[in-house]
């Protein structure tokens, strides 16, 4: 059953690698899956991980990467703040869904049990309190993505030349898109949570609940891509 | 004498060509790392006409003579021998079953092997039993109206996946052939062997205990199993020089490419004669071998005695695809021994063609036995 799921996600991922990568090889010193695509017109392509220069030949379908040339001299990252950045989006981020998935279930909780019911009394206490912890998480958690992306953009101009890898240009859609959702969530979530809790009472909540989670899921994924690409960025294979 | 391939030759090899480029390259390396069998791209030789290329029309197969095959499996071997290998290897089996299976035999055996993807295995060597097949021990009684088998072989190419075996086996002191299918009680399949090279190709054990055959699935009669198991090589060893030309050639553009490519001392390698003269040997090695193999196809498809030839063609392509391997590697320098390049493969790949379907000292032992009965070589 889970390696059935586990295939199942290989596909997919496999799928949307080769959609995304095209045609790829394998750097021959550090060994970085590399694409096609990031050839430039003379047939070189300066691998982002290692540096070395590499000209791109093919034969029989065969790809024969030949260095002739390394940059040994590559800007390294300012004080390393995107690296630093990175891990508050990805530390506080999932802390935040777990909130929103613990409260979630105290309110359904709380309306199965009926409304004036004693036994909910520690869930509607605590709700609210752990309502406010998840709102700061999830606001620190999309304002320093901002942050993040910033630092990672001055990178890829700095280290990487601005060169158009497909791993950057990736990873550059994926964090805009998480900052566009991230903020839509900040906004609908005191909607969802209103007073701490989920009003389950009135029926309209259920489907805006549902969005709310579509749209933290889809965060969490895009979240988790850009920490393993990044990942595989700076550690290689 | 005609040097020529024809239209519809020509045709073919383009389209194993384009084949290889597209589905047996880009994937060699990943089958060579996980060992994982090609299932899918085999499903695609299937599609493309690449698979079971002997089988006779009459049967639901193409009849391909024997040089288009070759031609086929030279296209297929510059991609990946281990992936031709497994797409390849039917043939060892299905040959018993074309030259001295009866109608319904071929009917039950090779007929479905046309309609969807199928594999077969040839079950000749044993642990104790390669080179020497006089030596094997498995036996088959003959008990009623059927066979019991009892044995292991070894080192079977497609070995767990086949549907049916060809098994040759002892009933008393007679070599006989069986053709025994997969489900059958009493067939126990080993695990895939960590073989050096052809990653993707599957070899196993396979053990028969008190496995019951009818004898309609005897071939021939009794004793012909040797014959029938020798006179197969006249057919297949083609083929597997084949296999072993496409390593040379795969060798030869790897190294003729990275000798372009690559600068030291202020020029490409290739302006060195110490490496330029390495691609004129491999060049005209490569043409050597290709003509003695296309031969040797050819005498078996006008129905002469191919033994010599194909035994020559067999010795000399593996012997020159592991020579081709190794100056490819060293063309390549420290990148020709890692495996993020495709040259250290070759080496690893090369080197069973100068075991399986007869070692080259086997080879050169027919050849011999050929020359005792030869006056003067003309
Ligand atoms: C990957 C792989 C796939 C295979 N697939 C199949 C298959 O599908 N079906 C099948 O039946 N078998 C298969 N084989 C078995 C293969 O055909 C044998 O390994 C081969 O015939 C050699 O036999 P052997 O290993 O017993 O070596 P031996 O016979 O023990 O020989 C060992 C060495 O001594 C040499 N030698 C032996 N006798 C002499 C002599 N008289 N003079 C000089 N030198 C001699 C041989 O050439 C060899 O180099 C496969 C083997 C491998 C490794
Ligand atoms: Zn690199």
């Amino acid at each position: 059953m889970i390696s059935d799921l586990m295939k199942l996600v290989d596909k997919f991922v496999g799928g949307f690698k080769k959609r995304l990568y095209g045609k790829t090889f394998f750097c021959p010193v550090c060994h970085l899956e590399l694409s096609y695509y990031d050839v430039d017109v003379n047939g070189n392509l300066v691998c982002p991980l290692c540096g070395v220069v590499i000209e791109l030949h093919e034969t029989y379908g065969h790809s024969i990467p030949i260095v002739n040339d390394v940059e040994i001299n590559r800007a390294q990252p300012k004080k390393r703040l995107h690296p630093l950045a990175t891990h508050f989006p990805i530390g506080l981020f999932p802390l935040a869904f777990l909130g929103a998935l613990i409260i979630t279930i105290a309110s359904a909780y709380i309306k199965a049990s009926g409304t004036n019911s004693l036994e909910c009394g520690f869930c509607r206490d605590i709700s609210p309190v752990l309502d406010n912890i998840t709102w700061i998480f999830l606001f620190i958690a999309v304002l320093s993505s901002g942050f993040t992306f910033l630092t990672g953009f001055l990178d890829w101009k700095q280290r990487y030349g601005g060169r158009p890898y497909r791993v950057i240009t990736l990873k550059l859609v994926l964090s805009g898109l998480f900052i566009g959702i991230g903020i839509v969530i900040l906004i609908l979530h005191p909607v969802v949570f209103t007073a701490g809790v989920i009003p389950f009472e009135n029926p309209v909540m259920i489907p805006v609940t549902f969005v709310y989670f579509v749209l933290m899921g889809s965060a969490m994924f895009m979240l988790a891509t850009l920490g393993h690409v990044g990942g595989y960025l700076v550690f290689g294979k | 004498m005609e040097f020529s391939l024809t239209k519809e030759q020509k045709e073919l090899v383009e389209k194993a060509r384009a084949f290889t480029k597209e589905w047996i390259s880009p994937n060699a390396a990943e089958h060579d790392r996980t060992g994982e069998f090609p299932k899918a791209i085999c499903a695609e030789a299937f599609k493309q006409g690449f698979m079971n290329p002997h089988i006779p029309k009459e049967y639901g197969g193409l009849e391909e003579p024997v040089l288009n095959h070759c031609l086929v499996m030279e296209e297929i071997g510059t991609g990946c021998t281990g992936i031709g290998t497994a797409l390849g290897s039917n043939g060892l089996s299905q040959y018993p079953v074309i030259f001295a299976g009866n109608d319904y035999q071929k009917k039950k055996f090779l007929e479905p092997m046309t309609q969807e993807l199928m594999f077969s295995a040839y079950c000749v060597t044993e642990p104790e039993a390669g080179s020497d097949v006089s030596r094997i021990k498995t036996t088959a009684e003959k008990i009623g109206n059927d066979y019991v088998i009892n044995g292991v072989k070894w080192w079977i190419t497609c070995g767990s996946v086949a549907s049916w075996y060809f098994v040759l086996a002892r009933v008393g002191d007679k070599p006989t052939g069986f053709v025994v299918p997969a489900d059958t009680d009493g067939i126990v399949r080993g695990i895939k062997e960590q073989n050096l090279g052809q990653h993707a190709s599957n070899t196993v054990r396979v053990t028969f205990e008190d496995v019951k055959v009818p004898q309609e699935y005897r071939l021939g009669e009794e004793g012909d199993g040797f014959k029938i198991a020798m006179k197969t090589f006249d057919h297949t060893r083609p083929g597997i020089a084949s296999g072993a030309n496409g390593i040379t050639k795969a060798a030869l553009n790897i190294a003729l490419t990275y000798a372009k490519g690559r600068r030291s001392f202020d020029k490409k390698l290739i302006s060195n004669q110490g490496v330029s003269f390495k691609l004129a040997d491999m060049v005209t090695k490569l043409d050597a071998s290709r003509y003695m193999t296309y031969l040797s196809a050819d005498l078996f498809d006008k129905g002469q005695d191919n033994a010599r030839q194909a035994a020559q063609a067999k010795w000399y392509a593996g012997e020159v695809a592991m020579w081709a391997a190794v100056e490819c590697c060293q063309i390549l320098g420290g990148y020709g021994y890692t495996n993020e390049m495709p040259a250290e493969k070759l080496l690893r790949d090369a080197k069973i063609y100068q075991i399986y379907e007869g070692a080259a000292e086997i080879q050169k032992m027919i050849i011999v036995a050929k020359l005792m009965r030869t006056k003067e070589v003309h």
